[in-house]
């Protein structure tokens, strides 16, 4: 229950970091993202019901934040998470193989599903400038930005589940 | 197992499409505001925060810059020093051949000149000789007469390919035939002193020579074209004999600080020595 207390700060946070601190490393269009790298994390920390609150919550945050509509982002990142859970499962902590290319697909799928919505809500997005200067600068930094991130969320969910196990006990 | 997740999937699917059906029909506009309020606040601070971040990062990369144009623009500087150095010292020798140019053609006559750096002197104090860096490989042959555009300096004594040996006339070895340039005429010879100055003597005691009257070479024994200026009369006095005037004579040339002289190539002296040791029949 301590995670999702500290959830939703957790992602308020982080998406103003991103839309504040983050807006400064840009590389082409593109900033990393760090809302997207904690949802990823979280989801491949934890079962695919918590995953999918992390990323509905956590897309609404970046959406407040956004020019996209709310609940753009939360479908991004939930298609991502349903993916992401396919594909991985639950990675160990100490993996540092997987998580770089679950945060490069996440940011894939995520950027996919939002630039059909965001044509449909009027901005206009060139395909291939939007591959070049978008997409393929995005996923590398998120695959740079999640080694770290992905160690401490892993670490705060396997120390939060060990209280709250004891906490039960 | 997989009926749930599904189900899970699905449901989170259906709730973010219908929040954004819900937003795209404008009824969530007011709930985003709401929730954008408390938000701006903390955005602000944070991005004043990034924005000093990023302003102080910047001032690094330009401390960065500036440091390397420092460097570039002190070795440009140090370069441009040096190349003014050089220059200069072009200037330098670029002036001092205008001025032997124009003395060559003040002259007017027919002397081919060979210039010539003055690299050494005898510094023995004994003999007064200098050391040139034109040699027979320059046309200098033995006996050739040394100028400036200030007067005679001496004659060739010593030569090998690339540099020669100048007696000036201020050594005491030395003997100038020379002339007053006044109404007579009047000649004698001009030799070196021990002390380095120039001693005008053998002059007929009759003559009318005083003193700021400029000495030319005669020509007359052929060991010096005619003409050559030698200097001018600083002062005149009796012989201790009594039967010549001598002149002290002033060169104006600086016989301790030569750097650079004329060397005449196509002046051939006469050896008078052949006369000398010819038997008479």
């Amino acid at each position: 229950m301590t995670v999702y207390a500290l959830g939703l700060p957790l992602l308020l946070l982080s998406s103003l970091v991103d839309s504040s601190l983050l807006s400064h490393l840009r590389l082409w269009e593109a900033q990393p993202s760090l809302t997207l790298v904690m949802v990823v994390s979280w989801a491949l920390s934890v079962d695919l019901r918590h995953a999918y609150i992390w990323a509905i919550l956590g897309g609404l945050c970046i959406d407040v934040l956004s020019v996209a509509p709310l609940g753009a982002s939360s479908l991004g990142l939930c298609v991502a998470v349903a993916v992401l859970e396919q594909i991985f499962g639950r990675v160990g902590r100490r993996n540092l193989l997987f998580p770089p290319i679950a945060a490069g697909l996440a940011t894939v799928l995520y950027l996919v599903t939002l630039a059909p919505l965001l044509l449909l809500w009027g901005w206009g997005v060139n395909p291939l400038s939007a591959l070049w200067r978008w997409l393929l600068p995005s996923m590398l930094m998120n695959a740079l930005l999640i080694l770290p991130v992905f160690r401490v969320v892993a670490g705060g969910v396997a120390l939060f589940t060990r209280q709250d196990a004891t906490a039960r006990v | 197992m997989r009926r749930p997740r599904t189900v899970v999937t699905l449901s989170a699917l259906g709730l973010s499409l219908a929040i954004l059906a819900l937003s795209f029909l404008g009824f969530l506009n007011s709930a985003e505001n709401a929730a954008t309020l408390p938000l701006r606040p903390l955005q602000d601070l944070l991005g004043g925060a990034g924005n000093q971040a990023a302003a102080f990062s910047q001032e690094l990369a330009e401390v960065r810059q500036l440091r390397q144009r420092n460097r570039e623009l002190e070795q440009a500087l140090t370069n441009f020093q040096a190349e003014i150095a050089e220059l200069r010292a072009f200037r330098s020798d670029y002036e001092r051949l205008v001025e032997l140019s124009h003395y060559v053609g003040q002259a007017g006559t027919s002397w081919r000149y060979v210039s010539a750096d003055v690299i050494g002197r005898d510094l023995s104090g004994i003999a007064r000789v200098i050391h040139i860096n034109a040699g027979t490989r320059n046309g200098v042959s033995l006996g050739d007469p040394v100028v400036t555009p200030l007067g005679l300096v001496g004659r060739v004594r010593q030569v090998s390919a690339t540099g020669a040996e100048v007696l000036l006339i201020t050594d005491s070895a030395s003997a100038v035939t020379a002339r007053v340039l006044n109404p007579t005429n009047d000649s004698g010879v001009v030799r070196g002193t021990l002390n380095g100055e120039l001693l005008l003597d053998f002059v007929d005691i009759n003559a009318q020579i005083s003193e700021a009257q400029q000495v030319y070479t005669t020509g007359e024994t052929q060991a010096f074209p005619p003409n050559l200026l030698i200097g001018q009369l600083a002062s005149v006095r009796l012989s201790e004999d009594g039967l010549f005037l001598q002149g002290t004579v002033e060169s104006l040339v600086d016989f301790e600080g030569l750097q650079l002289v004329l060397v005449i190539t196509d002046f051939e002296p006469v050896e008078i020595e052949i006369f000398q040791s010819t038997p008479i029949p």
